[in-house]
């Protein structure tokens, strides 16, 4: 399909009629299926992963308690009346993370948005390779059966916290979830990057190829963008996780020493010398600190959409909005190492890393001012997406001012690996990417199922998620200034965390209610896809291309030719017009100049 | 607080469901019209004054929280290193803390105040290089401050602070799920140590030819003596392995009975312990003359409480047994990561003992509080109540396995006259499993832990295994003369054990 337009146009006719439930609705070639795809999936990653936080936070906010349920849905192994044992704490908080991480706002975020929006906003029939990104989609089901299915092993799923450094990972003495539990987690992960690379290649091809006539690169909307620089940094950097896990998986295997050194277990000393779990380490951040970036950078592209049309008006600063994409895309490949600063690794380093860190801070700050400009004497209407997105700036600003004290080597002494950073990451990077993700669904469900959300519903799931999120995150700073370490199964093995009980237990509660939020949303989510109220062409009264394909969709997105691009994507309140936004296909008025 | 909360919480999820079945008459009455595309002025007010009230609700929660548990209930860095720590948090706080509240403010203030208005048009404002370049450069040098002062206090932690004042060496050995400390002694030297020389109780002929046992050797200190533990070990678990594979063996059928697999690990297992011995031969044994080796002998295994001198700059070799953990001591400010087949380390000084730190009002409050809550939930346990008394302690922060929340040691800091009555009564000796520590005349202080084995057939048998292996043999048995350049006056012992003349 990347030929001419007019034969893809003729093409998908011609095939209309042929089309099978399976090619259809299964091995679907269509973008906007495969986007579906992804969503549903990543929903219902979501629901498992965010419902695994809810398991074990219990554990937490009443260590003396039984909870019946732990033992029904995880079974007497894991929890025998009701009490969550460590290992299976551990577990539960491994696949949790890499869950949500890797599965909900990675393969889910990207998955679903790119698929949907690179050929609709840059005026394509389809993705460069329709065989591709149908493999791609596979390939991420695969992995996340298989990640799934792990936590049913007997020995339980990978413990050794998403990151899993070796050795810990590495030696099946070391924890029962080290054995067939932690290669599951291995294999799945390494289907799950191949996944992410085809996509990734086909999104960065999409774009940089098949733009429609007069859609330049500066005429891009900002998600396009967002989107092309997080394809960028997901095949760079992925790839590297792959030999990471390929060395850890010889290491488990094949008596190699990449990773593992002058180590006794119970059972003697094992003959590996050499080697070094630093390495690892290394190689894991490599990609971990990028991969904070591919979660968060598409996020920034969904806000920076949704302001601007519900604001209607300009993003503020395009090109500034663009360079900092840009500078965050190449900073974030230099920063791995500010999570190993207390590792042992030379002080030096650590001194490196900490003024490049540091430098991340500017761009991020240019896109939080930019956001609230575009906010300043702007004519704001509040749809559900909306609140999500304000939501999102909001948590990016909360959670980036103790990124900065995370960053800076001498104070992370203190904070790393305690609640401080967990408190950290969850709002910068879990929050945000999270809100972002639900602004999106809000916004474009009438381009995914051509039906509306209940806008209720979507303002008091808004509600419930960011007071429970800022309500469950923000007191975790406290307990971390506290030196409470985490990853810990109880606190109660230390009297001085005593005092924190009514702030574990108030955590725990929003927690619970965060999660109860959630079923506003998938409620709100399936019914609306079957019985939702039909929706118009352009509901939000934007400029995008997307909306001016038809309600209900056809292979090939646009059932005449394709539009062509005049103008830039933020034309919203432009003086002259009466209308308070100009479509992107509309040509410019004799004497009107572009922006 | 919490039962008001949990009520919230019900109601809150009530409400939610109400309007659940609620949603559902409104969908159903609403299809056919756009009513959810367009945002109606009275819920696009109701959603703007949302964000004042929200903004007044998140601000207080933050300050409520900064006021009830800003404290943290750490106390005071006790430190040197610590204090500047503190303070430079607490610039970075002043810094942050502003951006925080403008910034959000401006948002919400914003979202509110430019809601939407049909009889107003947005401001076309797209882009204006004189702000852009203002909100660059003010980052930009508020960074440069944040990163200069960072270094320099980072600079002076990890390249300056272990340069100064003639730290003492302590080890703090690291292994699922426990702490074992390693004074340096006398010498202020810790001996060389070996991974390979890790070994659990074992008797063996020593270096005078006696037949002696010992209870292990845990952190794998090298010694001559130490050595031949191990080569017994070895020996006799690879004996032990011979005769399990020679009874597995069917001659008839010049099979094994035992499953594939089995023999394979056995198999495997005799490989590594081979390759083990054969590496501690060539690589230990051969550079047991280097004086450094001698270093170990007035060496104090404390596997209890760590005591340490106020004001003395101390430095912490770290080293793990398994898997990586991290040397978390939160009074202290100080983190390092135990990773192993890497030595790490860390040096602070303690300035404050930890009965003045107790005797702080604020920590004495603060510790009435926690023993308030404490005996209350061991009380609801039905457990006997107890006295929690602060202290200052030692816990892990990486991740390491299933009680990776309860590896805990106590450090007690005090005066040197203090010091100095805990070190000579030898109260720790009671407590600490293995304890090869000399006097100045090299005669050996500490019986305690070491011990004789007087199974007569398990000796027999081990010396058996130590004659027969040929590899024993040609161990030396000479008397090693070691050169010592470094502490002439520490006498150098090749043995440290007690001994039983059979
Ligand atoms: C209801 C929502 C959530 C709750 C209550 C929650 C809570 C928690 C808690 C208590 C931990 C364990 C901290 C520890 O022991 O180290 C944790 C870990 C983690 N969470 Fe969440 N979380 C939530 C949502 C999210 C989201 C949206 C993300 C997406 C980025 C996320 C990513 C992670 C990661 C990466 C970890 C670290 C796992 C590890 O230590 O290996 N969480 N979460
Ligand atoms: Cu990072
Ligand atoms: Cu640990």
């Amino acid at each position: 399909m990347a030929g001419g337009h007019d034969h893809a146009h003729d093409h998908a006719h011609a095939h209309h009629h042929k089309e099978s439930f399976i090619t259809k609705y299964i091995f679907s070639q269509d973008h906007k299926m495969i986007a579906k795809q992804y969503l549903v999936t990543a929903i219902i990653m979501g629901i498992i992963g965010i419902g695994l936080s809810a398991l074990f936070r219990l554990k937490l906010g009443w260590p003396d308690t039984q909870f019946p349920i732990l033992e029904t849905l995880l079974g007497s192994e894991a929890a025998p009346n009701g009490e969550l044992q460590s290992n299976w704490y551990l577990g539960l908080v491994t696949m949790h993370g890499t869950i949500m991480v890797f599965f909900v706002l990675t393969g889910g975020l990207s998955g679903t948005f790119s698929n949907l929006l690179i050929p609709l906003q840059i005026g394509a029939r389809d993705m460069a390779s329709g065989l591709l990104n149908m493999v791609s989609y596979w390939l991420f089901f695969l992995s996340s059966v298989i990640m799934v299915a792990s936590l049913f092993v007997e020995t339980g799923p990978a413990s050794a916290g998403w990151t899993i450094y070796p050795p810990l990972s590495a030696l099946e003495e070391a924890q029962p979830g080290s054995g067939l539990g932690m290669t599951l987690w291995l294999l799945s992960m390494t289907i799950f990057v191949a996944s992410s690379l085809l996509g990734g290649i086909n999104y960065i091809v999409t774009i940089l190829n098949l733009r429609t006539k007069g859609m330049k690169m500066t005429r891009l909307p900002l998600t396009i963008w967002t989107f092309f620089v997080t394809a960028v940094l997901g095949l760079l950097s992925f790839p590297v996780l792959v030999s990471a896990v390929v060395l850890l998986l010889m290491d488990r295997g094949m008596d190699t020493s990449f990773y593992l050194s002058e180590i006794t277990t119970s059972s003697g000393q094992l003959a590996q010398t050499g080697g070094s779990p630093i390495l690892y380490e290394h190689l894991f951040w490599f990609l971990g600190h990028p991969e904070v970036y591919i979660v968060l950078l598409p996020a920034l592209g969904i806000s920076s959409e949704v302001i601007a049309t519900s604001a209607r008006k300009p993003i503020f600063g395009y090109r500034a909005m663009i360079g900092s994409i840009l500078a965050i895309g190449f900073l974030s490949f230099i920063v791995w190492a500010h999570h190993m600063f207390v590792t042992g690794m030379s002080p030096f380093l650590g001194s490196v890393f900490t003024f490049t860190t540091l430098l991340i801070a500017i761009p991020s700050a240019v896109k939080v001012f930019n956001y609230i400009t575009t906010l300043w004497r702007g004519n704001i209407k509040f749809t559900p997406a909306m609140m999500f997105c304000i939501g999102m700036v909001s948590t990016f600003i909360s959670g980036g001012v103790t990124g900065i004290i995370l960053a800076d080597s001498a104070l992370d002494i203190s904070k790393h690996d305690t609640y401080f950073v967990v408190g950290h990451f969850h709002i910068v990077m879990g929050m945000s990417a999270i809100l972002a993700m639900f602004a999106g669904v809000y916004h474009w469900f009438p381009k995914l199922y051509g039906k509306m959300m209940n806008k209720k519903l979507g303002y008091a799931h808004f509600w419930l998620t960011i007071i429970s999120g800022y309500g469950v995150f923000l007191p975790m700073h406290f307990t971390g200034e506290g030196g409470l370490p985490r990853r810990y199964y109880e606190n109660t093995a230390f009297p001085m965390f005593d005092h924190m009980v009514d702030l574990n237990e108030l955590i725990s509660v929003f927690a619970l209610i965060g999660v109860l939020g959630q079923v506003l949303f998938f409620f709100n989510f399936f019914y609306s896809a079957y019985r939702g109220p039909r929706a118009t062409k352009n509901p939000w009264r934007a400029t995008t291309l997307e909306w001016t394909t038809p309600v209900d969709h056809v292979h090939g997105n646009w059932p005449g030719a394709l539009p062509e691009v005049h103008r830039w994507p933020y034309d919203y309140s432009k003086p002259g017009w009466d209308e308070d936004f100009v479509p992107q296909d509309v040509p410019l008025k004799p004497d009107e100049e572009e922006h | 607080m919490n039962s008001l909360l949990i009520l919230i919480a019900v109601v809150a999820g009530v409400a939610a469901m109400i309007q659940l079945v609620r949603l559902n008459e409104v969908t159903s009455e609403a299809r056919g019209n756009h009513s959810e595309e367009e945002v109606t002025s009275d819920e696009n007010n109701m959603m703007a004054y949302g964000w004042l009230i929200f903004m007044f609700l998140f601000f207080g929660f933050t300050i409520v929280l900064m006021y009830k548990y800003g404290y943290g209930g750490l106390g005071p860095a006790a430190t040197v290193h610590g204090e500047k720590l503190d303070w430079l948090l607490e610039l970075n706080y002043w810094i942050i803390l502003p951006v925080f509240f403008i910034t959000n403010a401006l948002l919400f203030i914003f979202s509110f105040k430019y809601r939407y208005n049909k009889n107003r048009k947005a401001s076309y404002f797209s882009h204006s290089n004189k702000l852009e370049l203002i909100w660059t450069i003010a980052p930009s040098v508020v960074l440069a401050v944040i990163i200069f002062m960072g270094l320099k206090t980072w600079i002076n932690i990890m390249f300056d602070a272990p340069k100064e004042g003639d730290p003492v060496i302590v080890e703090a050995y690291a292994e699922q799920f426990n702490w074992t400390f390693r004074l340096s002694g006398e010498n202020n030297a810790l001996g060389d140590s070996d991974y390979k020389l890790n070994c659990g109780p074992s008797t063996f002929k020593n270096s005078q030819g006696e037949i002696v046992s010992i209870d292990g050797n845990p952190l794998g200190v090298v010694s001559k003596d130490f050595v031949l533990a191990k080569y017994a070990e070895i020996d006799s678990s690879l004996a032990q392995l011979n005769r399990e594979l020679d009874n597995a063996y069917s001659i008839e059928g010049g099979d094994y009975f035992e499953p594939e697999e089995y023999v394979q690990e056995k198999l495997k297992k005799i490989e590594t312990l081979n390759v083990l011995k054969y590496r501690i031969q060539s690589g230990i044994e051969s550079k047991l003359n280097d004086s450094i080796n001698g270093m170990g002998a007035d060496d104090i295994y404390l596997s209890t409480e760590l005591h340490l001198v106020v004001n003395r700059p101390v430095t912490f070799n770290f080293r793990s047994k398994d898997v990586i953990h991290s040397a978390w001591f939160p009074h202290f400010r100080a983190q390092m990561n135990c990773v192993p087949g890497l030595t790490t380390t860390f040096t602070f000084t303690p300035h404050i003992t930890t009965k003045e730190f107790a005797s702080n009002p604020e920590i004495q409050a603060h510790y009435n509080n926690i023993n308030e809550i404490h005996n209350e939930r061991l009380t609801s346990l039905g457990e006997e109540n107890e006295k929690v008394d602060f202290n200052f302690v030692l816990m892990c922060n990486k991740i390491c396995g299933s009680a990776h929340h309860n590896m805990q040691k106590n450090i007690i800091v005090e005066t040197e006259a203090e010091y100095e009555k805990w070190y000579e009564c030898e109260d720790y000796k009671e407590k600490t499993p293995v304890t090869p520590r000399l006097d100045l005349n090299g005669k050996p202080l500490v019986y305690k832990g070491w011990r004789a084995d007087s199974d007569e057939a398990l000796i027999n048998e081990v010396n058996m295994a130590v004659a027969n292996a040929s590899i024993t043999e040609e161990v030396p048995e000479v008397e090693v003369e070691v050169v010592d350049s470094i502490a002439v006056d520490v006498p150098v012992m090749d043995t440290t054990v007690v001994v039983e003349n059979h």
